[in-house]
């Protein structure tokens, strides 16, 4: 594999930082080019490199001001080329800020500033490369050293759900009350806006609150603390199962922080990937959802088995195609 | 009230907040505000013309109870500048009243007061707009056997805006104080959810019916050249108009027909290169009909919904539609593998579901009308016993 490369991420959102910093061996963050000073700091991180010797330049994602900066080293540095893995879908093109960047992103990509587009949606891959955009589909992926996996305490089925972001496509409201169709079930939730605890409360569901740390990342961020993939698996890894059945996702980070570590993990149909074992097709249902949970713990044993074998060989491709992607 | 209000501010610096003197100055001063505010109401009407505009809509609100529905079974009151929730009710219910906003307390009493005189046994509201809680509580208070019963046109998605959770948690404060006899909801787990919660809830699901001179669809498909309508789609997230757009453009010589459509719709659009025909603004459902049967196949393929009336005009007007895997439409029928596409943000899995629907059109459109007997009949079973009961 060609090592001479750098890959940098920003802090638009934790999954982002998530798969970039444990996806590639080299990276480095660089803020959003909102302000003179983070700018300067983004001009600074690319000089660093680039004196280094690096022969390419992957950005996750194309934040604003990050457009200036490919221009500037395609400018400067016609040699170097320049990647972008795209950290959106068209499902999220709806807001502005995720729109005008997409755009640009593909814009620069038709005047030969950047050099490939990976894609980590299958779907949005085989559109864009059909459209004739020069791109590559990278297999999204985490793994663990060591299982995380607490033993169980008690009786009660212990059900997590903990997402990064507060935004519609995380169906939150939807897939909190599940608490009312399942017995004896607590939901240990990501406490990221004091509606959910209202909306339980209200519904009289059961749940515990908890904060998971280190990942209230500011988009503003300056600079970041390395957000350890452990740390999390430690919290979301003591439950029976996990539930992310959002709309859209380009990653999906709970179902691999889970299921890495002998978790179950449920997750809306937005991938061509898994094990419909896990998947629920109609994202805003409840009931759906509840179903599949009582399905996935009674079949437990079997979706483990069938997810490390899929796993292994789902490893190499991933790994493949991110070389593949580097050496293009 | 700006002379009171300083009034307070001095008594704030001078007194204790916990001071009995501040306390009665304190709730005094809420009790003047809010009746100033009952009273004077029109945070949202800006200008006379407004005013009237909202003045003459209860006028004739009143007009349509008092010569209509004395001593009916039921009415049903609806916004009817919400297009959905007014097509639902008109389709649901054949005594209906249009109403909008109720401003100030002369006006909401004037409403209430005809209700009340109209001797109507069951009230339904479809949905809560600005001012009807009050009317609500009014008739309720005047006459405890009336029957109160409200529609929630929503599912627990929509707890994300805090404009619904607070309407939300007003309608289930009334229910909890007794004002609101029942819930209905046009979503199955809804009504499952709510029940569990301890709230009365019954399940109604939305109906179109097309009068017999409105013009059927009888086009035959040339697939070198499908047309396909997206409608509705641009107001929201959740409506998937990008994935949407991006299927149509995977079909070779596909063109869409987006109404309405925004300056986002149609840059992206022009991104992708896609050939299309739009309309900037909402048009009424006649006029989407006659756009919507020149179509080969419509696409209604959003994230969540309850009883979305698209599809349903749409296969009325015959012409197949494809929806999202979220509404409880086509169970237990084959007609389900053709149109439910489970994976809503796939465009290339949306362009193969549109293919495969246009090849088996003919047999689409035969299970629909399989299905849409059965389903005419629980409609009115359903809308029987909710006024009923």
């Amino acid at each position: 594999m060609n090592e001479n490369y750098v890959l940098l991420y920003g802090p638009k959102k934790v999954e982002d930082i998530i798969f970039a910093t444990n996806m590639f061996k080299h990276t480095r963050f660089i803020p959003i080019g909102w302000t003179k000073n983070s700018k300067e700091i983004i001009n600074k991180t690319v000089e660093e490199e680039i004196s280094n010797n690096i022969s390419q330049i992957i950005f996750w994602g194309l934040e604003d001001g990050w457009d200036y900066t490919i221009e500037k080293i395609k400018k400067e540095h016609p040699e170097i080329k320049i990647k972008v893995i795209c950290n959106t879908s068209n499902s999220l093109l709806y807001y502005e800020y995720e729109r005008r960047n997409f755009v640009k992103m593909l814009d620069l990509s038709t005047n030969d500033k950047i050099d490939d587009i990976g894609f980590l949606r299958k779907n949005m891959y085989d559109v864009y490369s059909k459209l004739g955009y020069k791109s590559s589909y990278i297999l999204e992926n985490l793994q663990f050293k060591e299982s995380h996996k607490k033993a169980k305490t008690g009786e009660i089925l212990q059900i997590g759900f903990y997402p990064f972001n507060y935004t519609w496509d995380k169906n939150i409201y939807n897939q909190l009350s599940i608490g009312k169709f399942l017995k004896d079930c607590v939901i240990n939730y990501n406490f990221i806006d004091k509606k959910m605890e209202e909306f339980l409360k209200v519904m009289n569901i059961n749940s515990q609150k908890e904060t998971i740390e280190n990942t209230e990342i500011l988009p503003t961020a300056q600079e970041i603390q390395p957000i350890d993939i452990n740390n999390i698996a430690d919290t979301v890894c003591k439950n029976d199962i996990n539930i992310a059945c959002d709309f859209t996702d380009y990653v999906h980070t709970l179902y691999f922080l889970s299921m890495e570590n002998d978790t179950l993990c449920i997750i809306g149909n937005n991938s061509e990937l898994f094990d419909e074992g896990l998947v629920v097709n109609s994202e805003d249902n409840p009931i759906e959802i509840s179903k599949k949970i009582e399905e996935a713990v009674a079949n437990k044993e079997t979706i483990m088995q069938n997810y490390k074998k899929w796993k292994s060989e789902y490893n190499i491709a991933s790994e493949e195609s991110i070389n593949k992607f580097i050496n293009k | 009230m700006e002379q009171f209000r300083k009034l307070k501010q001095w008594f704030s610096e001078k007194f204790q907040h916990d001071s009995l003197i501040y306390r009665i100055v304190d709730k005094t001063y809420h009790w003047l505000s809010s009746i100033k505010y009952d009273l004077t109401h029109s945070s949202s009407v800006k200008n006379a013309k407004q005013r009237r505009h909202f003045a003459k809509q209860v006028k004739n609100a009143i007009k349509i109870i008092n010569e209509q529905y004395k001593d009916s079974e039921y009415i049903a009151l609806y916004n009817p500048t919400w297009l959905g929730v007014a097509n639902s009710t008109k389709g649901l219910f054949t005594n209906t009243v249009p109403l909008e906003q109720v401003f100030g307390r002369l006006k909401i009493r004037a409403v209430a007061k005809a209700i009340i005189k109209a001797n109507i046994k069951t009230i339904i509201f479809s949905q809560i707009v600005d001012g009807w809680v009050d009317v609500l509580k009014k008739v309720k208070k005047s006459n405890p056997n009336v029957k109160i019963k409200v529609i929630w046109h929503a599912n627990n998605f929509e707890v994300m805006s805090d404009y619904t959770w607070d309407l939300n948690k007003k309608v289930l404060k009334l229910y909890d104080e007794k004002y609101i006899d029942e819930f209905a909801f046009v979503k199955k787990s809804m009504v499952e959810f709510y029940n569990r919660a301890g709230y009365k809830a019954r399940y109604l699901t939305n109906n179109v019916h097309l009068d017999e001179s409105q013009m059927k669809s009888n086009k035959q498909t040339d697939f070198n050249r499908i047309q396909v309508g997206v409608y509705n789609a641009n107001s929201r997230e959740l409506k998937n108009v990008y994935n949407q757009l991006c299927a149509v453009k995977l079909i070779d010589g596909a063109i869409a027909d987006i109404v309405p459509t925004n300056e986002q719709i149609t840059k992206f659009a022009k991104m992708i290169n896609l050939e299309h025909t739009s309309l900037p603004d909402y048009i009424d459902t006649k006029d989407l009909l006659n756009r919507c049967i020149e179509n080969d196949i419509n696409s209604y393929i959003t994230f969540t919904e309850c009883s979305p009336m698209v599809p349903l005009e749409s296969f009325e007007a015959g012409v197949p539609c494809l929806v999202g895997s979220n509404n409880d439409y086509f169970q237990n029928s084959k007609l389900k593998s053709y149109v439910v596409v489970e994976r809503e943000d796939d465009p290339v899995y949306i362009k193969d579901k549109m293919i495969e629907c246009l090849k088996n059109k003919e047999e689409v459109m035969e299970l629909y009308k399989q299905w849409k007997e059965q389903y005419d009949e629980d409609c009115k079973r359903y809308v029987k016993e909710f006024i009923e009961d």
